[in-house]
């Protein structure tokens, strides 16, 4: 494939994972979001949110691309767990009085709070999958007992029986 | 502590990124490499690459279009 065909397919898969990210739409957020002050101020704000969420979603994507077999959620999860690992040496490291603990302790709520939603949708995931499993299940049995049913109802007819 | 404008600042960010989850991007890097004939790292690569630009460009037109909105008000 020519390399700007392949640029513009690129391109193409680029804009529509962003698809929601519109100029227009910035500027009616920043609008919105400076509430008085700068929309400018606002803007840029947002801009470094976008930046700043858009970086463990590539590393995730990278690590599911590396181990292949990992579902996003428990990628997801491994990396929670790292970092919750790493906030918890630093606040071991930092003396009770030091006020940088409120901070990382807020950001291990955070982590809690991702992690039990992450949780909680692999439970109702694996919920919604076993009452599937069970669906296919009893339907494969009804069709077997209509099988039957319908072979001992032809051999009475033909006399069989 | 984060401020309020902070926190509204995050969520707005998260929805503009609805469609971008990590499973999203590995789906899309999928594809790429499929149609480029390319490894699936190398393609997520440049899809980074490509929305970095793509944002980038959205924001300099909204500053744009601020700006505007600035000199007209004025």
């Amino acid at each position: 494939m020519p390399d700007n065909e392949g640029a513009k397919k690129t391109g193409r898969a680029s804009a529509l994972l962003i698809e929601e990210l519109k100029a227009e739409t910035l500027r009616n957020v920043a609008k919105k979001l400076a509430a008085g002050q700068s929309p400018i101020g606002a803007l840029n704000g947002l801009r470094d949110a976008i930046e700043l969420a858009l970086k463990p979603r590539f590393a995730t994507a990278s690590l599911i691309i590396e181990r292949g077999n990992m579902t996003a959620n428990e990628v997801r999860r491994a990396q929670l767990s790292e970092a919750w690992q790493t906030l918890g040496s630093q606040l071991r490291e930092l003396p009770n009085t030091s006020p940088h603990r409120g901070e990382i302790e807020e950001r291990q709520a955070k982590i809690r709070k991702e992690f039990d939603s992450l949780e909680h949708s692999v439970r109702v995931e694996t919920a919604r999958s076993m009452s599937r499993d069970i669906g296919d299940f009893f339907r494969v049995m009804q069709q077997r007992e209509i099988a039957r049913t319908r072979k001992w109802l032809e051999a009475a007819e033909g006399g069989a029986l | 502590m984060k401020t309020v404008i902070e926190s509204e600042i995050e969520d707005a960010a998260a929805n503009l990124l609805e469609h971008a989850s990590a499973s999203d991007l590995v789906e899309a890097a999928e594809r790429i490499a499929v149609e480029q004939s390319i490894d699936k790292l190398g393609a997520l690569r440049l899809l980074r690459s490509e929305l970095q630009k793509n944002v980038s460009d959205q924001f300099a037109e909204a500053e744009d279009l601020l700006r505007d909105d600035e000199d007209q008000s004025r």
